[in-house]
């Protein structure tokens, strides 16, 4: 945990040192005022300060009895959902909304574990042609058809 | 009077067939939302914000105020029948909710929840109509300096009141003003921390943020414990207290409705604390604590109050101020502002039909949860069972398409999954999220209100020292933060010597 700590505090001090370098090239101060980099500026500075604070506070901290990291049989669902979340996003544009989250949810409720396939099929016809019925026809909301199939 | 006549003014509105419908609908989905684990009701709240697009305003923000504290009744449901609290502030309620249940009393411990939350919201809402017009009128005398001195004190105690490190709270703060900095300057119209992407142009949303950092985020965390619910302990059987049960509540109830209700008004305290708060006060107060974890009746109606009066009395400083306590608030404050409409002073002498509109249907929505409730409870233990394969999956479409719908972007989903993680990853690592979503609210109007100050006093920084109400805010913020990092630090130095 103290290990994972220290890395978010470096992740932090960079983060700051990068935005701020970025908050340099903006305007500070004009005549009528600060200008657009005068907060993000400060921001940064503060924000490199506390990321310094808990790099410090962390090394001098006792080790923490719980592990930042996963049990091993929790990883597969973990990344199985940010998997299905990518290729949701990479997919949408080309294969439309309907055929992207049908795939989405079969291999979703199959990965988190469900082996009836009624169950199976109930979720990937809802989730993927129920939702668009119900955003599309009833919520006015423009969802993408897809590219290949143009 | 007049506040009560402009009340009964938003009655008329309330009561339209149209409004009362998305209360009643509001209220059904936020109780099970409070119910189901792994969406709480900042999830819950956010994801459901595109179905609201297509209302208007006062039918929009009805439906989210219900859904709002329709969560806070559905995690008592799951904390008294299952022993597991669909959200955090009904965990202290498994204690003695559960063991009643147990009893074969769950049907007892529900009905005096329930009553208790009423007479907790009941009270919030009075409190607010009650300082709506003063708070108002105070309001209205502030300027740029003043706003921006406010927005301060909120920082400061969402900030001093996050708990365990100032530091990590602060961090989070930070992040969040800086993820509100993307975008087009409104001052000067340059691109700040876009990096030649046209999608970063208009600002990340913080909806699209709080999908990510409460829904998905809290699914990742969801997923390592591999702990369901498996079966149900409790029956219920008769919903109505016994003569003995009611008059020991009646004093919790009280104290929970003044717990509740003074801790709502104080920006970032959480829904957790008022609860706790409730239970350590019944329990240092009863003649026999050693009975508490037992099944005590009062162990249940004042936190249940407690929880019920603060989340009314939490949209006091929204309404009255503009500043929004919880994250919960916050988005519904987003909701607020998609519509056009900035919450604040201006909103009861801008949009007065609709504030007063909204107020009132606060009085519907929890007289809705009150009579509806009780009698579906056998409907919503079968929404319980439903596989956490297939809710999981739910939330995370409806995460997506929510996402989607807001600006039409698929850019947003992939900004919403990389808040998932990062979400996912500051919970793991105890760094708090609700600094980051209010400072994200707070952010722009924040900077506004100090680059206006500075214009007019043309770059002088006393600007806000020689205005005294800006002066008061500043010192209140001055101490609170002091005091914050006055504990941190004896806390440290006490964990150092006990080493």
């Amino acid at each position: 945990m103290r290990r994972a700590q220290q890395i978010a505090g470096l992740a932090f001090l960079a983060l700051a040192l990068f935005l701020g370098w970025h908050a340099t090239r903006l305007s500070y101060y004009s005549t009528l005022g600060p200008g657009p980099g005068f907060f993000p500026l400060w921001l940064c500075g503060i924000l490199a300060v506390l990321a310094l604070v808990v790099l410090v506070g962390t090394s001098r901290a006792a080790e923490a009895p719980q592990s930042f990291w996963p049990e091993r049989e929790a990883w597969a669902p973990i990344l199985a959902v940010i998997g299905g979340l990518i290729f949701v996003v990479l997919a949408m544009r080309s294969l439309g909304y309907v055929v992207t989250m049908l795939v989405f949810y079969l291999w979703l409720v199959v990965t988190l574990g469900n082996r009836n396939p009624l169950i199976i099929g109930v979720v990937a016809l809802a989730g993927g042609l129920g939702t668009y019925a119900v955003f599309s026809r009833y919520l006015k909301q423009a969802l993408p058809t897809g590219t290949l199939w143009m | 009077m007049e506040a009560f006549d402009l009340l009964l003014s938003g009655f008329a509105v309330a009561l339209q067939p149209k409004y009362l419908l998305f209360a009643l609908l509001g209220s059904v989905i936020g109780t099970i939302v409070g119910m189901l684990p792994g969406i709480g009701p900042v999830a819950g709240t956010a994801l459901l914000l595109p179905v609201t697009f297509t209302l208007d305003p006062t039918a929009s923000i009805i439906m989210l105020t219900s859904i709002y504290y329709g969560a806070m009744y559905g995690g008592t449901l799951t904390s008294v029948l299952v022993n597991v609290p669909g959200e955090a502030a009904s965990a202290i309620t498994c204690l003695d909710g559960y063991e009643m249940a147990k009893r074969g009393r769950a049907g007892a411990a529900l009905a005096i929840a329930a009553i208790g939350s009423f007479v907790g919201g009941m009270v919030s809402i009075a409190g607010l109509v009650l300082l709506a017009g003063p708070l108002t009128k105070l309001a209205l005398l502030f300027g740029p300096p003043e706003f921006f001195a406010l927005m301060l004190v909120g920082l400061s105690l969402v900030v001093g009141l996050a708990g365990r490190s100032v530091a990590l709270a602060l961090i989070s703060a930070v992040l969040g003003l800086l993820v509100a900095m993307v975008g087009i300057d409104p001052v000067a119209g340059a691109p700040r921390f876009t990096f030649g992407i046209l999608n970063l142009f208009s600002g990340i949303d913080v909806v699209i943020v709080a999908m990510g950092l409460f829904g998905i985020g809290e699914i990742l965390l969801s997923l390592e414990n591999r702990a369901s619910v498996s079966a149900f302990g409790a029956r219920v059987r008769e919903l109505i207290p016994t003569r003995d049960e009611a008059r020991r509540s009646l004093a919790p109830i009280a104290r929970g409705t003044g717990i509740g209700f003074f801790l709502g008004l104080i920006p970032g305290v959480g829904a957790v604390v008022p609860t706790v708060m409730a239970y350590v006060a019944e329990k240092r107060l009863s003649k026999t604590p050693e009975k508490f974890g037992s099944g005590m009746i009062e162990g249940v109606a004042g936190p249940e109050t407690a929880n019920n009066s603060y989340a009314n009395a939490a949209l006091i400083p929204l309404f009255t101020l503009g500043i929004p306590g919880s994250p919960t608030v916050a988005i519904i404050m987003g909701a607020f502002m998609m519509k056009g409409i900035i919450p604040g002073p201006f909103l009861f002498r801008d949009h007065a039909a609709l504030a007063w509109g909204v107020i009132a249907s606060f009085v519907v929505g929890n007289l809705i949860l009150l009579v509806l409730n009780l009698p579906l409870i056998p409907l919503w233990v079968k929404l319980l069972r439903i596989p956490r394969a297939v809710l999981f999956t739910f939330i995370l479409g409806f995460c997506i398409v929510g996402a989607y719908s807001i600006n039409g972007q698929i850019f947003d989903v992939g900004t919403m999954i990389v808040f998932g993680v990062l979400g996912y990853l500051f919970k793991k690592l105890d760094i708090p999220l609700a600094p980051l979503i209010l400072t994200l609210i707070l952010g722009p109007l924040m900077e506004q209100s100090l680059r206006q100050s500075l214009e007019i006093s043309q770059g002088n920084f006393w600007i806000f020292f020689n205005r005294p109400i800006a002066l008061g805010l500043i010192l209140v913020a001055t101490t609170v933060i002091a005091l914050s990092a006055f504990w941190f630090i004896s806390t440290v130095r006490g964990r150092d010597s006990e080493i």
